[in-house]
């Protein structure tokens, strides 16, 4: 049986997962960046449905509490996002860099 | 053999003229490079004599330095000199920087007493600032930061930093030692007539910083 704070979770899962697919739809999310939230998304919802079966997963083969699993599993994916953004950041600063370097360029010919 | 004197500038419109003026009379071309200013430095600067640029959005003074070196040499510069825009290094000292450059220096570092004209906090973080740099770098120099130097265009090719804003002056250090140039120190004047000239506690901070990343990549 589900409890009620389960049922908001898994309703507000899924309305995420409805976002996520109407932004790859309005093509403000390309596929590769909305699968992420997709599993994440989902991983929840199945977490939650099936917490006894993950629950005896994570005691079982990892050896840790299902609770502490949805931590590091929470944490993992936050450490890597923040490496992607970091990269793109890094990546749009060059191309910053290049853009203003062309017109500089443009602008001491001109004088 | 062509000197060009190259100033980067963010918001100097009230003090970049006299230092454009007074440059333009020690070398061949003052190139400034404006770091999207939000006054009119641009045109008090090129009013002045220099030969202006303007970025199209602010990068840091390590880029606009950076942008006027490479202009500099594509306008046949042989010894350039960098120079602050805010009146801390006199541009009557240029010859004084580019005299052992003409003796077959390769680079040239300006350096300041740590007399009374300097102020006290500016001096103790001067002088612990240097030492690490010495410390880490193993340049013999007594004021790594200042930004009124003075490189061969030759030189300038290995100097070449990365740096977009604050780090430059540390960078400038790493690449020197690790190229390991002909250097030469000559004592400037310090010039302080305002407290908030000079380095705050953040950017030095951020240049220690800096100097650590910069060891570490040389390994």
């Amino acid at each position: 049986m589900v409890t009620p704070f389960q049922l908001v979770a898994i309703l507000f899962a899924a309305f995420m997962i409805f976002i996520t697919y109407k932004m790859v739809k309005a093509k403000r999310f390309d596929i590769k960046g909305a699968l992420l939230w997709f599993v994440l998304w989902g991983g929840l919802v199945i977490g939650i449905l099936f917490f006894q079966q993950v629950s005896q997963f994570s005691t079982s083969y990892l050896g840790i509490e299902p609770q502490d699993l949805f931590i590091f599993v929470a944490i993992f994916a936050l450490f890597w996002m923040m490496f992607q953004h970091n990269l793109k950041f890094e990546e749009h600063q060059k191309h910053i860099d290049e853009i203003t370097t062309e017109f500089a360029h443009r602008d001491a010919k001109k004088r | 053999m062509k000197s060009i004197a190259v100033i980067p500038a963010f918001n100097e419109a009230s003090r970049i003229g006299p230092v454009v003026k007074e440059a333009v009379k020690q070398v061949d071309e003052v190139i400034v490079v404006d770091d999207h200013s939000r006054d009119n430095t641009l045109e008090v600067a090129t009013k002045n004599g220099a030969t202006t640029v303007r970025l199209v959005t602010n990068r840091g003074a390590g880029f606009a330095t950076r942008m006027a070196c490479d202009l500099a040499i594509a306008r046949g510069a042989k010894f350039l000199v960098t120079i602050d825009a805010d009146g801390q290094h006199d541009p009557k000292e240029i010859p004084k920087l580019i005299a052992p450059l003409k003796k077959g220096k390769e680079m040239v570092f300006g350096c300041r007493p740590r007399d009374k004209n300097m102020p006290l906090v500016k001096r103790v973080g001067n002088w612990g600032l240097t030492f690490i740099c010495r410390s880490l770098f193993g340049l013999r120099i007594n004021d790594s930061q200042s930004g009124f130097r003075a490189f061969s265009a030759g030189a300038y090719k290995r100097l070449r930093w990365t740096s977009n804003r604050y780090g430059l002056v540390s960078e400038i250090v790493a690449n020197a030692s690790k190229a390991r140039l002909d250097w030469a120190e000559v004592p400037i004047k310090t010039i302080y007539n305002d407290k908030e000239w000079g380095m705050s506690k953040r950017d030095a901070v951020k240049s220690v910083m800096s100097m650590l990343k910069w060891r570490l990549l040389r390994w």
